[in-house]
C-alpha cells in the first residue's frame, strides 16, 4: 500500500516545478512581446504608406507627426488627461463602491432582487449617449456629470460580476461552514466574499474600460478640458495631429487601468482559471 | 452516538414531490464505523445531511449525542464531502486550520493540531502550499485534516473518495483507517462502493433506488487493523457477495 502511496500521489520533484515555472516566464515575455511587435509593424507601414501615397496630414498624418505633436503638446494633453482620469476613476470608484454592495443584498433579499433586477437590466438597454444629455443638463458642464455617466456605464457590469460570483458558490461549503455552526457573517467573510472575487473582478475589468468610454462620452456632450473636448476641439480646428496625440493618450489611460485591474487581480485571486494539479 | 427513528425525506419541486428516503431508522454507536451504500440518485447524501442538520426530515426524529437535531447542525461534527471544497486564497495549513477560525478556537494550538494532522496524512513539508498547486488526492486528505482538526466526536463523510482514482482511494482508504484507529470516533460513510464500505466498516448499511429504504445491514466482523492484503481474503468476498445479493446485483 505505502508503495503505490508514493508511486501515485507523490509530491511533484523540487525540478518539476521549476521547470514550469521557468515555462511560465516565457510565455509571460511573448504575451508582451508578440502585441509590441504587431504594433511596430502596423506603425512602420502605416508611415509607409502615407509617405508613399502622399496623403494629406489633415487626412492621416504620419506615426512621426503625431509623436511630435505628443512633445508639442505635452502640457495641454497631460493636463487632459489627468482630467479624464480623474472623471474615469471616480466612476469606477463610485461603481464599485454601489454595485458589490448592492449585489450583496440583492443575494440575500429575493424581494430586492425580484423587484430590482428586471428594473435595472431595463436601465442598462437604454444607451447611455442618450441619457447624457439629460445629465448635463441637471448637473452643468463640470466634472460631475461626466463622473455620473462613467458611473452609468461601469456600474452594470460589477453589479453583475459580483452578483455571478456570489451566487455561483459551491453547495458545499456553505454546507462546511453551515456544519460548523458559523454565523452567515462568518460565513459571508471566510467564504462567500472570497469565492466570488474571480467574477467580480471580470466586472471590474469590462467596468474600467467602460469607464473611458462613459467619461468621453460625457466630455463630447459638454465639456471643456479632457481628452475628449480635447478630440472634437482639434478635429474642427482641422489640427488632425492633436487628435491623434489625444487618442493616444486616451489609449494610454484605457490600458494603464485594465492594467491595474488585471495586476490586482493576479495579487488578489491567484488562483482563478487553474485547473488543479494533476 | 446517532439515531434516525423514522424518518421520511420529501423533496417539493416544481414537477411535484419527490421522496428521497423512507422509513429510516437506524443507530451507530458510540466510536462505530457505519457505511451507508446504495445506488447512485438514491438517498445516502439525504440520510447524511439529515442527520447533519443540514436538512429538515418531512417525518420522523434524529439524535446526535443524545439532543434531537433540530434547526441547527449538531455541535461537534466534522464534515467530508465528495470535492476537497477548499479554500484556493488560503494556505494547506490554514484550510485546515479554518474550523479553529470559525469555531473561535486558540489559533496557536490549532496551527499545531494541523501540522500534526498534516503529517500523519503524510503531507509534511506542504503547509504553505496554495491548494490548487497539489494533486486530487492531496486536497482531499487535506479536506480529512480540516474535518478533525476540532476533534468532532462525529465524522460524517459524504462519498468521500468518489472522485479520485481506485489506487489513491485504496491509500486514502488506509490513511482514514489509521486516523481512525488513533483517535476513534464515530463515523458514518457513504459510499457507492461496496468493496471501500466493506474494507471499512464495522457495518455496512444497503440502502435502496429513490425512494431509499433499508435493505439490509451487514455486519463485518473481519479483524482490525486491516490492510490491503484484506481485499483478497474469501471472507472479504462473501461479505462483498452478500451485499450484492442484497441490492439485487448478480453475485
Amino acid at each position: 500500500m505505502r508503495g503505490a502511496e508514493t508511486a501515485i500521489d507523490a509530491p511533484p520533484p523540487p525540478g518539476a516545478r521549476i521547470e514550469r515555472r521557468r515555462r511560465i516566464g516565457w510565455s509571460e515575455v511573448s504575451l508582451v512581446l508578440l502585441p509590441v511587435l504587431a504594433l511596430v509593424a502596423i506603425l512602420a507601414v502605416w508611415q509607409l504608406a502615407v509617405v508613399a501615397l502622399d496623403v494629406e496630414p489633415i487626412i492621416l498624418p504620419r506615426p512621426t507627426e503625431v509623436a511630435q505633436s505628443l512633445a508639442d503638446n505635452a502640457s495641454v494633453l497631460s493636463s487632459a488627461t489627468w482630467v479624464t482620469l480623474g472623471e474615469t476613476l471616480a466612476g469606477f470608484g463610485a461603481a464599485i463602491a454601489i454595485g458589490i454592495p448592492l449585489a450583496v443584498v440583492m443575494m440575500y433579499s429575493r424581494g430586492l432582487r425580484l423587484t430590482l433586477y428586471p428594473l435595472l437590466v431595463v436601465a442598462q438597454s437604454i444607451p447611455k449617449v442618450a441619457i447624457a444629455p439629460i445629465v448635463l443638463i441637471w448637473l452643468g458642464y463640470g466634472f460631475e456629470p461626466k463622473v455620473v455617466i462613467a458611473f452609468l456605464v461601469a456600474f452594470f457590469p460589477v453589479l453583475i460580476g459580483s452578483a455571478t460570483g456570489l451566487r455561483v458558490i459551491e453547495p458545499d461549503l456553505v454546507h462546511l461552514t453551515r456544519s460548523l455552526r458559523a454565523s452567515e457573517w462568518q460565513t459571508f467573510w471566510l467564504v462567500r466574499l472570497p469565492s466570488a472575487l474571480p467574477h467580480i473582478f471580470s466586472g471590474l475589468k469590462v467596468a474600467v474600460t467602460l469607464a473611458v468610454i462613459g467619461a468621453v462620452i460625457g466630455e463630447f456632450v459638454g465639456a471643456t478640458n479632457g481628452l475628449g473636448y480635447l478630440v472634437l476641439h482639434s478635429a474642427s480646428q482641422s489640427n488632425t495631429e492633436l487628435t491623434w496625440a489625444a487618442l493616444v493618450c486616451l489609449g494610454v489611460v484605457g490600458v494603464g487601468l485594465f492594467g491595474l485591474v488585471a495586476l490586482a487581480e493576479r495579487l488578489l485571486v491567484p488562483w482563478a482559471d487553474r485547473e488543479p494539479a494533476e | 452516538m446517532v439515531r434516525l427513528e423514522r424518518v421520511d425525506k420529501t423533496y417539493e419541486s416544481r414537477r411535484g414531490a419527490v421522496q428521497a428516503a423512507r422509513d429510516i431508522s437506524l443507530e451507530v454507536a458510540d466510536r462505530e464505523l457505519v457505511s451507508i451504500v446504495g445506488p447512485s440518485g438514491g438517498g445516502k447524501t439525504t440520510i447524511l445531511k439529515l442527520v447533519a442538520g443540514l436538512l429538515r426530515p418531512t417525518a420522523g426524529t434524529i439524535w446526535v449525542d443524545g439532543n434531537r437535531v433540530e434547526a441547527d447542525p449538531p455541535q461537534g461534527i466534522g464534515m467530508v464531502f465528495q470535492a476537497p471544497v477548499l479554500l484556493p486564497w488560503r494556505s494547506a495549513l490554514e484550510n485546515v486550520t479554518l474550523p479553529a477560525r470559525i469555531l473561535r478556537l486558540d489559533m496557536g494550538a490549532a496551527r499545531r493540531r494541523a501540522r500534526e494532522l498534516l503529517e500523519q496524512v503524510g503531507l509534511t513539508g506542504f503547509n504553505d502550499r496554495r491548494v490548487y498547486e497539489l494533486s486530487g488526492g492531496m486536497q482531499q486528505r487535506i479536506s480529512l485534516c480540516r474535518a478533525l482538526l476540532h476533534r468532532p466526536r462525529l465524522l460524517l463523510m459524504d462519498e468521500p473518495f468518489g472522485a479520485v482514482d481506485e489506487l489513491t482511494r485504496e491509500s486514502l482508504n488506509d490513511q482514514l483507517l489509521a486516523l481512525w484507529q488513533a483517535d476513534a470516533k464515530t463515523v458514518v460513510f457513504v459510499t457507492h462502493s461496496i468493496e471501500e464500505a466493506v474494507y471499512l466498516s464495522d457495518r455496512v448499511v444497503v440502502l435502496s433506488p429513490r425512494p431509499s429504504t433499508i435493505l439490509g445491514i451487514e455486519t463485518i466482523d473481519l479483524p482490525r487493523p486491516r490492510d490491503g492484503s484484506l481485499r483478497l481474503e474469501p471472507e472479504f468476498a462473501a461479505h462483498v457477495r452478500s451485499i450484492r445479493a442484497s441490492l439485487g446485483l448478480a453475485a
